[in-house]
């Protein structure tokens, strides 16, 4: 006889209890994130001496094989992969929430009440034009809805502003958690190897690892590559090391001053722009104006892109007040080999300091960020500052030393900064352009017909509106000193109502006719002092023109209808002149058209008012008549002139498409975040089954794991009494 | 197969469901304290484009409907006064009639001569009436008087002070809230051509033509032309023509001009003079399916001197001057004078009834209009309320299940 039975039960207590150890600090563990649950696995002891029977061999006890992380590494891949999607869908979402938040539609003090206002304001003064009460509400109405305008703006750029603010916005902040926690993950990686080498347990570097995984996948999703051997040993992105972006050399400080030597019809740029994803537009022409600031310049080069089919832009300013042109804000832009700026010699080149070349971006590289060595690069944000006009929009990888060198730029990043990148580069300028669009629509529709308003005393109104964006939308500050300077007339009489009516219209109708038939002007040659009309219509340039002229002149004596002589000679009696804002005729004298038989009591001119024209008036065709002191012209006449909305839509329609705009990439984000937390919430699940702690099972395995031990403590019992009766038989 | 339950998942998908149940209850309970269906732009962007637009007509209409009161309330002042000259002008006929009978005495014509001055300073008194601080029929120039005389000066000296650029009568949403009697008080020159009768179609037209005409030389021809369904351009011209000839008139006084419109022309009388008395008068009152169908724009007047100041000056110089004939003579003026006052009245009356349709109108639209956006924003509150029950219900259910899940577990029988 033999301890062998009496060792088989020890190894069986001991495997129990290390069962319990391992069901208890799963049990322990249960609450504890990134915590992988362990299961233990037992195997047959290795043989032992039971004497001389070879059947006895076959007894070996129990041992622990091994204490395994239930772990699924596809699981893995997969929730952070979602984990990274879902990260930037929140925060797009989030975003968006408080961009319509600001928006604050529906509500009975958003924009659109203060344009209803408005409306409501500039309807009842054409219906009372004489009150000042009624004007004073108006113009308070115009004050509250650029007020309103500004007031968004203002919170949509200070919420962008705190975002990419450095150091402490969201974008840098979140950057800079993601440096902070790869940094760990690299000190926690070289453990784990370090413990691998030693052959000691590293169940808890791995479960810190994975942890800390999870949580970078939120940041940013990071590529890891596997060993030979199945386990985790590198993080890689992909970056481009160049793009299609060209900076010119010379520094324009201060944004808002004429440049030094440019001029209009000399100086011009031409560039040759491809986006990467096959589509080029180009070669165009950029003119400069004289006196252009380098904000015009970069606004005129974007306009210019446009107009020539591209989509998006291409222009902006650095950090240091240089011009830089590039592919990345073009719509659908890739960087890749095909992307490129191409700059023609131009006449401009020199004065904003760019060089006429090609510059092409690159194809995208797997970089190794962290390995066996540690972690060897670190994100960066490019320098930028909201406020001075220049977005921090990309994010480039650079060395982990203080010596940062560039490495490129990360390809269209993922994750809770993703999401930030894509608002500060992409929504929320668009966001913040709509709103100044619409602005600068209200403005520039309004200001067309404002100007066209007469005072009593015959001077022409101002421009209602001011400012180039939503950010500085503001009423006139003249008008708002000096309230004639705003007239809701258009004759100067007290009681006529017909500018401020024609604005009225723009919020229901997609233009505004100036004068009808049923507002007809009469205009009444001078008799005796001049061939002119007394009359000045004024005029808006590059708008459609319809001119009637119907009734006699008195012509040498003799009464003649306005139309007579049309067919005669090439000339008309009665002749149309634009004239600009100093008095000088624009061109030549406009002849009504022969075409339509003589005599005839009517004659129409139809065309466009040409540029720099600021009144349109009417002249005796002294060529043909040259008794101008025997003239009485006194003729109905009708002048239709079209005013369009700069929009195609009316105020009404523009509102509902901004606040439709807002609302819909509200809904769009809610519902790509929804789906993006379902599916990872699908997965966590998923992978909760796999490497959870499910303490009913723990139970179960503490109560088979204490029998187990109770049991074999029991056979010790047994063979104790055994061996108690044979030594009583000794 | 089974999927294994970790404790955490548990908690984590429980906990979950109640944070969603009491999500649901909030947002409905917001929703019915608002009355609205959405309280976000996010939650229903289209409605929310319909229910700019829709509230967008909404407001147009009202305002439409406000500014149409307006008109209303503005043209209705202006019929009165415009009734008190008729009334008067009656009168001053009635002085013409007498003062030109032969039994009538010099001192008898003075008396009526001195009536006519008063009634003459009435009229421009009516012409000057206000509401509030505008002046009725100044038009646009609503705060400059519409007529001025001197003290005793002769009335055909009346003033109209108005800068002739900005004599345009008053409108708001296209609606005519004035009219002028510039016209009707001092006359007006205006195109010897006509072209204010538009045929169409001209199968349609059916009705009596009344017209008068002046030659320039005082010679007047009144006559009548009846046009009937089925005539055609020049059918119509040559019965008016032949109808002026038969009145007495010679020559003619339409013909078609080259864009197929009538015109009516004095220069084609025969031994016309083309000065300031050369006139054509349709009378607008003659029929009114003829007015309707051939769209007379209005009735145009030809030389300054038909108008009522200028009979009145006319009458007072005959009347002092004892003229019986003279006084006669103007009879004729004076039944102008009385059509077109006639004219001015129905046109205001024209357009009291057109701004009383359009308000009507506007009022169904917006019965309908208010219905759409309350269709499109307006929470229905049984459902709604329906919905909170429901949603109420569910969070007690998920409690009472995350409560009772945890109650039994194996970990209790441990020990």
């Amino acid at each position: 006889m033999t301890f062998g039975g009496l060792y088989i039960s020890t190894s069986g207590m001991l495997a129990s209890q290390v069962a319990l150890d391992v069901t208890s600090n799963n049990i322990a563990n249960a609450n504890n994130e990134g915590y992988t649950r362990k299961t233990i696995s037992f195997q047959e002891g290795s043989s032992i001496n039971a004497g001389t029977s070879s059947k006895l061999r076959l007894l070996s006890g129990v041992l622990v094989d091994k204490i395994e992380r239930i772990r699924n590494n596809f699981l893995d891949q997969q929730l952070r992969q979602q984990s990274s999607s879902l990260g930037k869908d929140e925060v797009i979402a989030d975003l968006t929430i408080q961009l319509n938040n600001i928006l604050g539609e529906p509500s009975e003090t958003g924009l659109t009440a203060k344009l209803n206002d408005f409306f409501k304001a500039a309807s009842d003064l054409s219906a009372s034009p004489e009150q000042e009460t009624a004007k004073a509400v108006f113009l308070n109405s115009a004050v509250a809805l650029t007020d309103s305008f500004r007031q968004i703006d203002q919170s949509i750029y200070t919420l962008e502003n705190n975002l990419t603010i450095q150091p402490s916005g969201e974008l840098p902040a979140s950057i800079d958690l993601l440096n902070e926690k790869l940094d760990t993950l690299g000190k926690i990686h070289g453990q784990v190897l370090s413990a691998q080498n030693h052959g000691q347990s590293i169940s808890e570097l791995e479960d810190s690892r994975d942890l800390l995984m999870d949580q970078i996948s939120r940041l940013m999703n990071l590529k890891i590559i596997k060993a030979p051997d199945g386990q985790f040993s590198k993080l890689a992105l992909e970056t481009h090391p160049s793009e299609a972006l060209t900076k010119g050399t010379n520094m324009f400080t201060n944004h808002d001053s004429p440049i030094t030597g440019i001029s209009a019809g000399s100086n011009s740029i031409t560039l040759t722009i491809n986006n990467g994803s096959g589509v080029s537009t180009g070669p165009f022409t950029v003119n400069f104006e004289t006196n252009s600031t380098i904000r015009d310049v970069v606004d005129k080069i974007n306009k210019t892109f446009k107009a020539a089919g591209g989509k998006g832009a291409i222009a902006s300013l650095d950090v240091d007040s240089k011009l830089v042109i590039q592919t990345s804000m073009i719509e659908n832009a890739l960087n890749n080999s095909n992307a490129e700026v191409t700059i023609s010699s131009g006449t401009a080149n020199a004065i904003l300091g760019l060089t006429a070349g090609t510059v092409k971006g690159s194809e995208s590289v797997s970089t190794e960020i962290l390995t066996s060595q540690g972690l060897k690069y670190k994100f960066k944000l490019v320098d930028g500052d909201i406020s001075a006009g220049v977005n921090p929009n990309k994010l480039k990888l650079v060395s982990n030393d203080a010596f940062e060198t560039d490495l490129g730029f990360v390809d269209n990043p993922s994750g809770t900064i993703g999401g930030y990148l894509t608002m500060t580069n992409e929504e929320i300028p668009e966001m913040r352009n709509l709103l100044s669009d619409f602005a600068m629509n209200i403005k520039n529709s309004v200001n067309k017909l404002s100007v066209l308003g007469k005072t009593a005393n015959g001077n022409l109104g101002e421009g209602l509106f001011m400012g180039s964006q939503a950010s500085n939308f503001t009423v006139n500050s003249n008008i708002l000193a000096n309230n004639t300077l705003f007239t809701p007339s258009k004759t100067g009489a007290i009681s006529d109502g017909a500018v401020i009516s024609e604005i009225a219209d723009l919020f229901f109708g997609t233009s505004a006719i100036i004068s009808d038939g049923s507002k007809s002007e009469k205009i009444y040659l001078d008799s005796t002092t001049s061939n002119y009309s007394k009359s000045q219509i004024p005029v808006i340039p590059n708008e459609s023109i319809k001119i009637n002229i119907e009734g006699l002149i008195k012509n040498n004596g003799s009464k003649m209808n306005a139309g007579t002589n049309n067919v005669l000679s090439s000339s008309s009696l009665v002749q149309i002149e634009f004239i600009d804002s100093n008095g000088s005729v624009i061109g030549s004298a406009i002849n009504f058209p022969a075409s339509q038989g003589a005599p005839v009591d009517k004659v129409t001119y139809s065309g466009t008012i040409p540029a720099g024209s600021a009144f349109v008036r009417l002249k005796m065709n002294t060529s043909l008549d040259t008794n101008l002191g025997d003239n009485e012209g006194h003729f109905g006449i009708s002048i239709i002139q079209g005013v369009e909305n700069d929009s195609s839509n009316n105020f009404n329609n523009r509102m509902s498409e901004v606040v439709g705009n807002f609302g819909t990439r509200g809904n769009i984000a809610l519902s790509r975040q929804s789906n993006s937390q379902g599916l990872l919430t699908a997965l966590e699940t998923k992978r909760q089954s796999v490497s959870g702690v499910s303490i009913e099972e723990e139970a179960a395995n503490l109560i088979r794991y204490q029998n187990s031990f109770a049991a074999n403590a029991r056979v010790i019992n047994v063979w104790d009494s055994i061996f108690q009766a044979i030594l009583g038989m000794v | 197969m089974v999927e294994r339950l970790s404790t955490n998942m548990v908690f984590s998908l429980l906990s979950k469901q109640v944070a969603e149940n009491q999500k649901e209850i909030i947002n409905l309970s917001k929703k019915i304290n608002e009355g609205k269906s959405f309280v976000n732009a996010y939650e229903e962007p289209v409605a929310l484009i319909g229910s700019v637009e829709t509230g967008g007509r909404i407001l147009e209409n009202n305002q439409i409907n406000r500014n149409l009161n307006y008109s209303i309330s503005e043209l209705e002042s202006a019929e009165a006064p415009l009734r008190s000259i008729k009334d008067i002008l009656d009168r001053i006929k009635e002085i013409a009639l007498r003062g030109g009978n032969g039994s009538t005495s010099a001192d008898e014509r003075i008396i009526f001569k001195n009536e006519l001055r008063t009634l003459g300073e009435t009229i421009i008194q009516l012409a000057n009436s206000k509401v509030g601080e505008k002046y009725i029929f100044s038009g646009a120039q609503s705060d400059i008087q519409t007529l001025r005389l001197n003290d005793g000066a002769p009335f055909n000296t009346a003033i109209y002070k108005h800068n002739q650029d900005n004599e345009k009568e008053r409108s708001i949403n296209n609606q005519f809230t004035s009219v002028s009697i510039k016209d009707v008080l001092l006359g007006e020159a205006k195109s010897a051509n006509l072209r204010s009768l538009v045929i169409n179609p001209v199968s349609s037209v059916n009705g009596d033509l009344i017209l008068s005409v002046n030659d320039g030389n005082n010679n007047i021809t009144n006559f009548t032309t009846s046009i009937s369904s089925g005539d055609d351009l020049t059918t119509i011209i040559s019965k008016i023509n032949s109808s002026f000839n038969t009145a007495g008139g010679s020559g003619a006084v339409v013909n078609e001009n080259p864009n197929g419109y009538l015109n009516f022309d004095t220069s084609l009388i025969t031994g016309n003079s083309a000065n300031q008395k050369a006139m054509i008068s349709i009378n607008k009152n003659s029929s009114s399916s003829l007015t309707n169908e051939l769209h007379i724009k209005q009735e145009k007047v030809f030389g300054t001197e038909m108008g009522i100041m200028n009979t009145l000056a006319n009458l007072e110089s005959v009347l002092t001057a004892n003229d019986e004939i003279g006084v006669r003579e103007l009879l004729d003026n004076i039944d102008f004078n009385l059509g077109q006052i006639n004219s001015k009245i129905s046109s205001v009356g024209l357009l009291i009834e057109q701004a009383q349709m359009y308000k009507a109108s506007t009022d169904d639209l917006n019965i309908k209009l208010e219905s759409d956006l309350s269709a499109i924003q307006d929470l229905d509150m049984i459902e709604a309320n329906v919905k909170l029950s429901n949603a109420q219900s569910a969070l007690q259910t998920s409690i009472r299940t995350s409560s009772n899940f945890f109650s039994y577990s194996l970990s209790n029988f441990l020990g």
